[in-house]
């Protein structure tokens, strides 16, 4: 590749930097708002007597989110459960393959949740949760914008160039 | 249609394609044949996650990592240590009650067999016992954990099944100390015709002291379990609380916790988590795919076909997750194949509580299967021993537990009698 795709690599690897960045600081964020809410939920119960209104759904809107964002960073630390045992068999040249392979199935089903979790996104705009009254298409944002940082991480680390 | 997704599950998995993605590009590729609406992709992937049971699964793999990055982990082995260290093969036995005290904090297989692994290796080393020897028995005894609650896989088999999480961890309980007390007796047995060591016998003192020193960890299984029997939180509830628990031992009381270490375990178990939930994602996309096509309907019949009853059932269902099990690790497995077997269970009679604990007591075997066991790959990494080297010592214990397991599915009463008891 000539000096246009290096300066493309380059820049692309720079933004997945900032964007892991903002992603692992969202994850960790998102858990201790998680355990915060469901904790003040039990305290609320006994110490005011008054059952905690909202808390239930900002904990488990936060877990979504939480899960998807946590899914995508796992894609950038190649750390999904996988059975690799037939591949760490194959002959070197053969393993590059599959594992390529592997990871273009993940490269186009994330592409596949960025599509089809806009048009859910777009579907459901108009729909309001029961308790906080906001819109559900926020939860289901999670699903393309988890589906745009695999992709993202996946091309910055040049899908199984890696190991 | 149900042969091309199943074949196209089948050939991602062996071509390391993560488990997850496997799930959910084989159910896209039906959903684009049968030209279904993409929008069902990510809707059913949602609703697998959304679930405010579901939430205990971060809550308590965060609790489990704060619980030792606290110095918890060494405490229990301490207590162990002094409590069984000088019976015949000591140390095993040692591995073994440390892993049913540590299990009760954390809640993952992988992270008991890194964390046991961790500290008993070098201590069975330095006292005579082979690399392989020692990782056998670190396997079985995390093998054995996964029955002490709380554990993620009895959770998402409680949410995806619809059964009590309650119940479902106090009817482990039976279960564990049953296997654990095989594995004992079996690594006594072997220590006296082998000669291994024993290590001293602690003075009283020196037990008091190391039970002090445990009190406080271990009481915080009688927090979640009491908490949830009694009606003061749900599971979720608990698992939050656990959190809390954790916090305060390893911070203020032991001051081992630093903020940066937290903040390192938060984002961790955000991972941990977003690969477990992902799964479970995926596994309900797959299951609303083969739901359409009739699937699980052809297939209960065909097994129902097979004949053999409640007990015969119950072996085909440990058949079938020994080996799903290994090469998909134990929570892919439970989510993939409970909506299909749980319906036929309940069909034939069995008690969901009861085929709860068959399934997860056999999942906690299958991870440390060789040669691919995952979990078994874990302890290998940590105790610097090839699988195919373990294989051989871990082979009899293996097959104890199986047995005991087999023993657990003929006879219900060994687990349901403590759940009927506590008037789950």
């Amino acid at each position: 590749m000539g000096q246009g795709g290096d300066g493309v690599k380059q820049r692309l690897e720079g933004l997945n930097r900032v964007l892991v960045a903002v992603e692992t600081g969202a994850a960790g964020g998102l858990v201790a708002v998680v355990a915060g809410v469901v904790l003040l939920q039990v305290l609320m119960r006994y110490l005011v007597a008054q059952p905690n209104p909202w808390s239930e759904e900002v904990s488990r809107f936060c877990f979504i989110w939480m899960s998807f964002l946590g899914a995508s960073l796992a894609v950038e630390r190649r750390a999904h459960f996988r059975f690799d045992e037939t591949m760490r068999r194959l002959p070197p040249r053969w393993r590059r393959r599959v594992e390529g392979a592997a990871w273009t199935v993940v490269l186009l089903f994330a592409g596949l949740l960025i599509v089809s979790g806009a048009l859910l996104t777009a579907l459901t705009m108009g729909e309001r949760s029961p308790a906080l009254d906001l819109p559900v298409a926020l939860v289901y944002a999670a699903a393309p914008v988890s589906g745009g940082l695999m992709v993202i991480h996946l091309l910055a680390g040049g899908a199984g160039e890696r190991r | 249609m149900g042969g091309l997704l199943v074949g196209a599950f089948g050939a991602f998995v062996l071509a390391a394609v993560p488990i997850g993605f496997a799930l959910a590009a084989a159910a896209a590729i039906a959903i684009i044949v049968a030209d279904l609406p993409l929008v069902l992709i990510p809707q059913q992937i949602v609703a697998g996650m959304d679930s405010f049971p579901m939430l205990a699964v971060p809550l308590f793999i965060l609790a489990g990592f704060i619980m030792d990055v606290g110095g918890i982990s060494r405490r229990l082995v301490s207590l162990a240590r002094a409590l069984v260290g000088h019976l015949p093969g000591g140390l095993g036995q040692v591995v073994v009650l440390a892993e049913m005290f540590f299990s009760g904090v954390s809640g993952s297989t992988s992270a008991d067999a890194a964390a046991i692994g961790g500290i008993m290796a070098p201590q069975l080393k330095a006292n005579g016992y082979g690399r392989a020897r020692a990782t056998a028995i670190v396997s079985a005894a995390c093998g054995m954990g996964v029955l002490i609650p709380p554990a993620i896989v009895m959770v998402v088999y409680g949410v995806v099944g619809n059964v009590s999480i309650g119940a479902l961890f106090v009817a482990s309980i039976p279960a564990a100390l049953l296997i654990a007390a095989g594995l004992m007796t079996q690594i006594g047995w072997q220590a006296r015709r082998q000669g291994w060591p024993a290590v001293e016998r602690a003075s009283f003192a020196e037990l008091r002291r190391r039970a002090l020193d445990a009190v406080l960890p271990l009481f915080m299984i009688v927090v979640i379990l009491g908490g949830i029997r009694f009606g003061l939180f749900t599971p979720t509830e608990a698992a939050a609380v656990a959190v809390a628990y954790a916090l305060v031992l390893a911070g203020p009381l032991y001051r081992s916790l630093t903020w940066a270490d937290l903040w390192q375990k938060a984002i961790q178990a955000a991972v941990v988590s977003g690969m477990v939930l992902f799964v479970v994602g995926a596994a309900r996309l797959l299951g609303w795919v083969l739901a359409v096509m009739r699937a699980p309907q052809a297939l209960a019949a065909s097994l129902l076909e097979l004949g053999g009853g409640p007990v015969g059932f119950l072996l085909l269902t440990i058949l079938i997750f020994l080996p799903l099990g290994a090469m998909l690790e134990g929570v892919p497995a439970v989510v993939l194949l409970t909506p299909i077997l749980l319906p036929l269970a309940a069909q034939l009679g069995v008690d969901p509580v009861h085929f709860g604990v068959v399934i997860v007591a056999t999942q906690g075997i299958s991870v440390f299967l060789p040669p691919v066991g995952v979990s078994l790959l874990v302890a290998c990494s940590v105790g610097g021993v090839e699988p195919a080297a373990v294989a051989r010592p871990l082979w009899p214990y293996l097959a104890l537990m199986l047995g005991l397991t087999a023993v657990i599915a003929f006879l219900p009463q060994t687990v349901l009698f403590l759940p009927r008891l506590l008037g789950y």
